[in-house]
């Protein structure tokens, strides 16, 4: 599905210069489930950007789907981003002042859908997560378990082939964040891709692989016996 | 206690440099404009207020009937031959002077200097108040040769030597001998006073009817009643007293056919003049000066309303610091306290910037509207502690507003992740409203001179271009060699035609009227007009029927002894229509009968000729060759080497009248100046407006910047899910656009209304057209892109993770 060769992220703010990534070589297939794993400000989030074309690498390679993006300018990134990927954060990054459906319809806006195809997308996947009787909601008036749902929801009612998720279940309980790890599984079971950052070992066993990074370096990667 | 909240505001202030600035500039600016404004309208209502005991100071007025006893007009005068006669008949004439505004030549060491003279009566100092700088008042005006001349000609004339004593010479004609020095006339005066001479000064003699004729109208009469006067009693005392001795032409006779007297006199109060007079390019209403201060408070009404907007939104951008503040125990009174302090502080800067700025620009301000304000008043005790008053009413206006905001939210809400959304919708309803009023005003200001545009191209039924008029030809010794100056004058390179005229476009309006008689019985008192017969062919008076005169029918220019018409006389329009003619046609051929049963043949019948404003109807007239009534050499100059005409011309009046200085004007420079007024509302609209629009956009600049702030995860959030930035740029706009297209909405019909009303106010008018209102509607909109669009395309240019991180 994806390639990074010899990636490299350095942030020049005035004085510092920032190596975030530094030479990482992933490849990632189509269908898997990755973790990645590493301590607070080793780039975990850096490379989810990246590859989720939401930034650009300052060197190297990134070839998505046999393209190589990584020069690519931001109005063809945006195009390749929203047919393929979806995200999920930490914080849901739900917009407040829409409700439940209109945040997820969102996601369909910028696609050229009719809005009769959006309405019936829009209650498929709401059903999906289990979020239907909630649809007329405003985000605050959500727990943080119901609206990260909400925001898986937005992540794939695109069709999206691969969902990025930012520590998904960082602002979670145990109990909700099980619950969305459950769903994030069965997404990967019905083929998407998910590239996931987790401070959780126990979430990060959901992965097959978990690829450890510190200071912008992969440290190891492991493969999860096949269960 | 209240230095901690100090300190705070002012750290407050400074933190948020940039919309504290907007604040306190906007504030500054509107202020300014305000003060400027109440300024002009302050001076407006303080004319004449200066005259001692003005309660009882009148102007002494007249109505006009015709001959069938019809109401003509309101004439702000009284003939002067009457004054003196009414003062001596009646006790409760305490003081009188007449104010006969006439304008000579002073000559002094073989120089000529021009001179504004006011014939008055030796009452005027005490009647107006006025302490003679030298001379006695009580001899001043006793001399026929006497004049008062008013301290700054006096330095004219005399530079530092004393005036008192010195003989001048008037026009090269007769010499007067100076009785005293004035102060200046106060500038906030109806009248328009010069240097005084007596009635009995031969300056009169330039109009000799004016010592006997009840029919002869000048300058306006003044008097002070004694206390008590019944007006209305002393009115109908002052007519019965008027039908006994006045002519048995305009009284006796008529009221024996059972017809109205000519006349009916009756007072108005003399500090009423200005803005309750008719007509008059100078004078100002009450109307133009309400709608002048509800300018002014629209325009800090619309800076107060940024400042609280503003304002608003810090209090929302601390909402984090006040939830914490809260959650620690400050209440809400402390808070309304911290907030009142700011927006009060605020103020108070921007008062002091405000005024500075007044100070600034009042110099052009004044000039813009032709009047000599001064910032005095502004330094009044009254006025500053208005001030200071004032500012901490609109502080606290300003402050209230996100203060309670704030105060009210709830700092659990935050903390759950509610973001306060009180007060979006006054916020929104207020820009609405500023927005409105902008727009208002832009569309009156472009209507104010597509009118005065419109006024100034009408078809005056006559060219104008190139006329030139020289004024002052009814002065008896230049009338005398009219004839041969404008002989002189046609055989002058560049100057094509010559003719002489009773008028002609000018500032000072001449009407001579003549009670007409046709054969059908028909009586209409209409417009004398005197021309020489090449006048009409000149000016290409469009005809309608019939002829004009003709230089080589000497038959057409045939005038009996005193007569007021020659042996044939043309028609005007409205006269055909007046004396009761169905078609120009009909009435050429026909006689008519002028005062004396002069009997005249009208020969032909022009389009309506256009001299004055278009607020003013053209009056039925006739015309006839009567050279005893020219007041204008009227000349047809070559468009080429103008300045060479002009100098010729000048040089040929100056050696037939060394010791006079000649007037003329171009027609169209005439035409322009009757729009003075209307030029002057003009720039106060256009100046209000400007004000209004920067206040308006510095306001909506920093809202959208403060709002696409807080938009800025939305945003960030949109272009992840794949929104362009064309998209966000879009979004951003409308989000601006909609108040402005709200305010269109709401502008549109208040001030389609009102112009309407103004409008209906000119006899001749524009119609109203939705184009005015297009263009200022649009033109707002597109300052308003113009203001927001940098921001919105730096935040819907900017990479999303950077909102989506820092959130
Ligand atoms: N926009 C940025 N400008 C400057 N430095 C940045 C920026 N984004 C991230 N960094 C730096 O890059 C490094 C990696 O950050 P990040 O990828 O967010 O770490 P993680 O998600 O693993 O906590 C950190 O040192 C961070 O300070
Ligand atoms: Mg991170």
């Amino acid at each position: 599905m994806l390639k990074l060769h010899n990636l490299s992220k350095v942030y020049r703010t005035d004085e510092v210069e920032t190596a975030a990534l530094n030479s990482v070589n992933i490849e990632i297939e189509s269908g898997e489930f990755v973790a990645i794993m590493g301590p607070s400000g080793c780039g975990k989030s850096t490379l989810l950007n990246i590859v989720g074309m939401l930034d650009t690498p300052s060197s190297g390679d990134y070839v998505f789907m046999g393209e190589n993006v990584a020069r690519y300018s931001e109005a063809k990134l945006s195009n390749i981003r929203k047919q393929n990927i979806g995200f999920i954060f930490q914080s849901f990054n739900l917009i407040d002042e829409l409700s439940v459906e209109e945040n997820i319809e969102l996601a369909l806006l910028y696609h050229n859908i009719p809005a009769s195809e959006r309405r019936a997308r829009v209650e498929r996947v709401m059903d999906k997560v289990g979020i239907a009787h909630r649809a007329k909601h405003m985000p605050s008036q959500l727990s943080g378990g119901q609206q990260q749902r909400v925001a898986v929801a937005r992540a794939v009612v695109g069709d999206q082939a691969m969902i990025l998720a930012d520590e998904p279940t960082g602002n979670l309980d145990s109990a909700h964040g099980q619950e969305v790890m459950e769903m994030l599984q069965a997404l990967n079971e019905e083929g998407t891709t998910i590239v996931m950052v987790t401070h959780s070992p126990a979430h990060a066993d959901y992965a097959r692989r978990t690829i450890n990074l510190f200071d912008g370096h992969v440290v190891t990667e492991n493969l999860r016996a096949a269960v | 206690m209240f230095k901690n909240y100090a300190m705070t505001a002012i750290r407050n202030l400074l933190r948020y440099k940039q919309y504290t600035l907007i604040n306190i500039f906007g504030l500054a600016v509107g202020l300014a404009a305000c003060l400027l404004i109440l300024l002009y309208v302050h001076f407006e209502l303080s004319y004449d207020q200066w005259i001692p005991e003005n309660e009882r100071v009148m102007k002494f007025e007249t109505r006009m009937y015709d001959k069938g006893g019809n109401f003509v007009y309101n004439s702000d005068r009284i003939p002067p031959v009457t004054a003196p006669i009414f003062a001596e008949q009646f006790p409760e004439i305490e003081l009188y002077s007449r104010f006969l505004n006439e304008s000579v030549a002073l000559a002094l060491d073989g120089k000529a200097f021009e001179q504004r003279l006011t014939v008055a009566d030796p009452d005027v100092f005490e009647l107006m108040g006025i302490t003679l700088l030298s001379g006695d008042p009580a001899t001043a005006l006793a001399a026929p040769d006497a004049i008062v001349l008013p301290e700054s000609d006096a330095k004219r004339l005399f530079g530092d030597s004393p005036a008192l004593g010195q003989v001048v010479k008037v026009d090269g004609t007769f010499p007067v001998k100076v009785t005293g020095v004035m102060p200046d006339w106060p500038a906030a005066s109806d009248l328009n006073v010069g240097a005084l001479v007596p009635f009995s000064s031969p300056v009169v003699d330039y109009q000799p009817w004016v010592r006997t004729s009840w029919g002869s109208f000048w300058g306006p009469t003044y008097i002070r009643l004694a206390p008590g006067t019944d007006l209305e009693a002393f009115a109908n005392d002052v007519n019965e007293f008027a039908r006994r001795v006045g002519p048995a032409d305009r009284y006796q006779e008529r009221l024996d056919e059972g017809v109205r007297a000519s006349y009916e006199f009756h007072f108005t109060k003399a500090i009423d003049a200005h803005l309750k007079g008719e007509g008059g390019d100078d004078r100002s209403s009450m109307v133009h000066l309400w709608a002048a201060g509800v300018v002014a408070f629209l325009i800090l009404g619309i800076a107060a309303v940024n400042v609280a907007n503003l304002g608003t939104m810090l209090a929302l951008k601390r909402v984090r610091e006040v939830a914490i503040r809260k959650a620690l125990g400050a209440n809400a009174r402390q808070l309304v306290i911290q907030l009142l302090t700011e927006a009060v502080a605020l103020t108070f800067v921007s008062m002091i910037i405000g005024v500075a700025l007044a100070e600034l620009m009042l110099p052009t301000f004044g000039q813009l509207m032709d009047r000599d304000l001064t910032s005095g008043l502004i330094y009044t005790p009254f006025m500053l502690s208005g001030l200071l008053g004032g500012t901490l009413v609109v502080g606290c206006i300003c402050g209230l507003y996100p203060a309670l905001v704030a105060a009210r939210f709830r700092p659990v809400e935050y903390l759950t992740g509610m973001k306060p959304t009180i007060g979006v919708w006054f916020r929104n309803s207020l820009v609405v409203l500023q927005f409105a009023a902008t727009i208002g005003l832009l569309v009156t200001c472009l209507v104010v001179f597509m009118q005065a545009r419109y006024a100034r191209s009408l078809d005056k039924g006559f060219q104008s271009e190139q006329l030139v008029g020289i004024s002052g030809i009814s002065k008896p010794m230049v009338l005398e060699r009219e004839k041969a100056l404008r002989e002189s004058l046609s055989r002058l390179p560049g100057v094509e035609e010559v003719a002489a005229s009773h008028d002609m476009p000018d500032e000072n309006h001449y009407t001579n009227s003549s009670g007409i008689r046709t054969d059908t019985g028909v009586e209409k008192s209409l417009r004398r007009v005197a021309v020489s017969a090449e006048l009409l062919p000149m000016m290409k008076a469009q005809l309608l029927a019939g002829r004009l005169f003709s230089v080589d029918r000497a038959a057409d220019s045939e005038v009996e002894k005193d007569a007021l018409a020659s042996a044939t006389v043309v028609l005007n329009e409205k006269a055909v229509n007046e004396l009761g003619f169905d078609r120009p046609e009909d009435a050429v051929g026909q006689e008519i009968y002028s005062p004396g049963d002069v009997r005249s043949t009208i020969i032909g019948v022009i389009a309506n000729l256009r001299t004055r404003s278009a607020r003013s109807e053209p009056m039925g007239t006739y015309y006839w060759v009567g050279p005893s009534e020219f007041r204008y050499v009227v000349l047809k100059v070559a468009p080429q080497n103008m300045p060479e005409t002009l100098a010729a011309i000048d040089e040929a009046w100056r050696g037939f009248f060394p010791e006079l200085p000649i007037k003329r004007q171009f027609a169209d420079d005439a035409f322009a100046k009757y729009y003075d007024t209307d030029r002057r509302q003009g720039w106060l609209l256009l100046f209000s407006g400007g004000v209004m629009v920067v206040i308006a956009v510095m306001g909506l600049y920093a809202l959208a910047a403060l709002s696409t702030e807080r938009r800025s995860k939305e945003i960030g959030i949109r272009k992840v899910l794949g929104a362009r930035s064309l998209n966000i740029v879009q979004l951003l706009l409308w989000q601006f656009s909609l108040p402005v297209l709200v305010a269109n909405i709401i502008a549109w019909p208040i001030a389609w209304w009102g112009l309407g009303r103004w409008l209906e106010g000119f006899v001749d008018r524009i119609s109203l057209t939705p184009l005015p209102f297009l263009a200022a509607g649009l033109g707002v909109l597109f300052i308003a892109w113009i203001t927001i669009i940098g921001h919105t395309l730096k935040v819907a240019r900017s990479n999303p993770i950077k909102a989506l991180r820092y959130e």
